[in-house]
């Protein structure tokens, strides 16, 4: 079984997909509902979802690159 | 019924999201399914930090978390022996001196290794209480996460037991171990995702360690310093039982022999990634306290009569601080790391459970020569079979209260014994096939009677228990399997080529970078894992 051919099944590149798209949900919910709760003042979602964003990004960049063979 | 949060459509679209995620990965994956070992052992072609994540994560399902982070508001840090001298040095030592056995013998379980090193008769007895344990444990998880789900979004038990049931039944049946595999990596990233901001705002709210610290019991701090008798210390154990009954025989038992475990390293597309599959968990496993432990401490700090009101006991710590924490959103995040993990957790017992059945049960016993497609079949069939029996034992399960310490005790029932079985016979050329085999049964049935007709009070506390029932089952499996071995026919050198230590051509990985070397890393994980326990002293 070989899946380093092909792109859907790079790990890398599914965790990416995963967490940008978890990113976009939590900053855009986060600047249009502007939640909080009564032990935090600041915007969670917003930041949070900024951090899960640049991860997802992140992810799709290393992905870019082929899955090395040995290791 | 009441529920602890009121999820609304944000965080019902993302855990939305993930389901048709994974269950779109399984189908993606259906197509590569050719042999049985593509679907048992994902083709042995996984690279090692993948199999490393997963290693870590088949063990890290909700039950460990909500447990863990409840034991860390009742105990401190003293939880984290669970981590730390219950872990690590396990994982390292299956990682260099156990792995080569399993790996270059080509066995494709742990029964099937018992097999090759001792007889037809201590594989079977190992399969089938394998098979059974494993299906009992996948029910009670199922159960657990069935319960928190009830509490903290109002789904009734039954509708989390079978949505979770389904998913899982989707994704295993469809994409096998790699399914599984890439669901327990997943799993990882999901967890930090959705967990690790709690900790993080806790300990900003407590302000910093100190903070916390000063509103928590001085022992709450500390390893080792109140370990010097069980009465010092609120688990009621003194630091031999630990090192000996957790440290060593449980800790070892569950790392190194159990099949859900160790069938991520067989995965692995060769011997040094197989290798370095328990050695790159390890360092991620050390990490992980901050995640359950540290929240469990701030649960305390937040609310200082957790565990002594009612509505408000331990295992509520987490949940507890989500609802104070997380508006919507991240409630939505929170809740999927938890889905994900049970659902890792259960997947974990099922592909183990496959395996073993398809094998050593299937193959061994009923059809030997069918073709790679039919073992394909009856593994799926198999996949099915055991999340309908997980479905079955959930519902028993709901029946008795304390149904989850009894389930780790028993587990312990066969840990224990078969860690000495596996120790003696990778490292003693002598041990006879009934050696194993009768040191095996005889330990399990020792632990078993020790457990019913010793009384509680011999012991300082329940855990105090199960570390020296541990103990003494393991001392009476070695004892029990040299001794039949001496009076026992051995095996030939030839029969034991490449299964036992000293008969087996070690490989040297001299000229790879460090970074590459099992030997170097696993030092080096031993030099910080004696640096935090001397730091938290």
């Amino acid at each position: 079984m070989d899946l380093s051919k092909t792109k859907l099944l790079d790990l890398r590149f599914l965790i990416g997909i995963l967490f940008t798209i978890y990113g976009v949900i939590l900053v855009i919910y986060g600047a249009i509902a502007d939640p909080h709760t009564k032990a935090l003042s600041w915007n969670i979602d917003l930041w949070w979802g900024l951090v899960n964003l640049i991860i997802g990004l992140v992810f799709l960049w290393i992905a870019r690159r082929p899955q090395r063979l040995d290791d | 019924m009441h529920s602890l949060f009121h999820a609304n459509f944000v965080d019902y679209l993302i855990i939305v999201i993930y389901f048709i995620f994974v269950i779109g990965v399984g189908f993606l994956l259906k197509n590569y399914m050719r042999t049985g070992e593509d679907f048992f052992l994902s083709g042995r072609s996984i690279p090692g930090w993948i199999t490393g994540l997963a290693f870590l994560s088949a063990n890290l399902g909700a039950l460990e978390i909500m447990g863990m982070t409840a034991s860390g508001a009742e105990y401190g840090m003293l939880t984290a022996h669970f981590y730390w001298i219950g872990a690590i040095p396990a994982m390292l030592f299956l990682g260099l001196y156990m792995m080569p056995f399993y790996y270059v013998s080509k066995v494709r379980s742990v029964p099937e290794y018992l097999k090759i090193r001792y007889n037809e008769a201590t594989r079977g007895l190992n399969a089938v209480s394998f098979g059974l344990m494993t299906v009992l444990t996948s029910g009670i998880s199922l159960y657990s996460m069935g319960l928190i789900f009830q509490v903290l979004i109002g789904w009734s038990l039954s509708t989390s037991i079978m949505v979770s049931a389904v998913v899982v039944l989707l994704y295993v049946g469809l994409g096998g171990l790699t399914s599984s595999i890439y669901n327990e990596v997943l799993q990882f990233f999901l967890i930090w995702a959705g967990l690790l901001p709690i900790p993080l705002i806790g300990m900003h709210n407590l302000g910093g360690w100190s903070g916390m610290m000063s509103r928590l019991p001085s022992s709450f701090g500390h390893l080792w310093s109140n370990m010097g008798s069980p009465a010092n210390n609120a688990m009621g154990i003194d630091w031999l039982g630990l090192l000996l009954g957790l440290g060593f025989v449980l800790s070892f038992g569950y790392w190194t022999t159990d099949f859900l475990v160790v069938q991520r390293t067989l995965a692995a597309r060769n011997l040094r990634a197989a290798q370095n599959t328990p050695i790159y968990a390890a360092f991620f496993k050390m990490i992980v306290p901050i995640l359950v432990i540290i929240p469990g401490l701030i649960a305390v700090a937040v609310y200082p009569h957790i565990g002594h009101t009612p509505g408000m006991s331990y295992n509520l710590a987490l949940p507890l601080l989500i609802a104070k924490y997380y508006p919507p959103g991240m409630m939505g995040l929170g809740l999927t790391a938890m889905l994900a993990s049970f659902m890792s957790g259960m997947a974990g017992n099922v592909t183990a459970f496959t395996t073993v059945w398809t094998y050593d049960i299937y193959q061994a016993y009923i059809r030997k020569d069918a073709s790679e497609k039919h073992y394909i079949a009856v593994g799926r069939w198999a996949v099915f079979l055991g999340v309908v029996i997980s479905i079955g034992t959930a519902y028993i399960a709901a029946g008795f209260p304390s149904v989850m310490d009894y389930m780790q005790t028993l587990f312990s029932f066969f840990n224990a014994p078969l860690f000495a079985t596996f120790l003696i016979g990778m490292f003693w050329k002598r041990a006879t096939g009934w050696g194993g085999f009768w040191g095996l049964i005889v330990g399990i049935v020792s632990a078993f009677l020790m457990y019913m007709l010793l009384p509680a009070h011999l012991f300082t506390s329940p855990d105090a228990g199960n570390f020296w029932r541990a103990w003494w089952a393991w001392v009476i499996t070695a004892v029990v399997t040299i001794g039949v071995s001496l009076m026992t026919r051995p095996k030939s050198d030839e029969e034991l080529k490449g299964v036992v230590y000293g008969l087996t051509k070690l490989p040297s990985y001299k000229g790879y970078p460090w970074y590459k070397r099992p030997g170097i890393l696993a030092s080096i994980a031993f030099v910080i894992l004696i640096g935090i326990n001397i730091w938290l002293w």
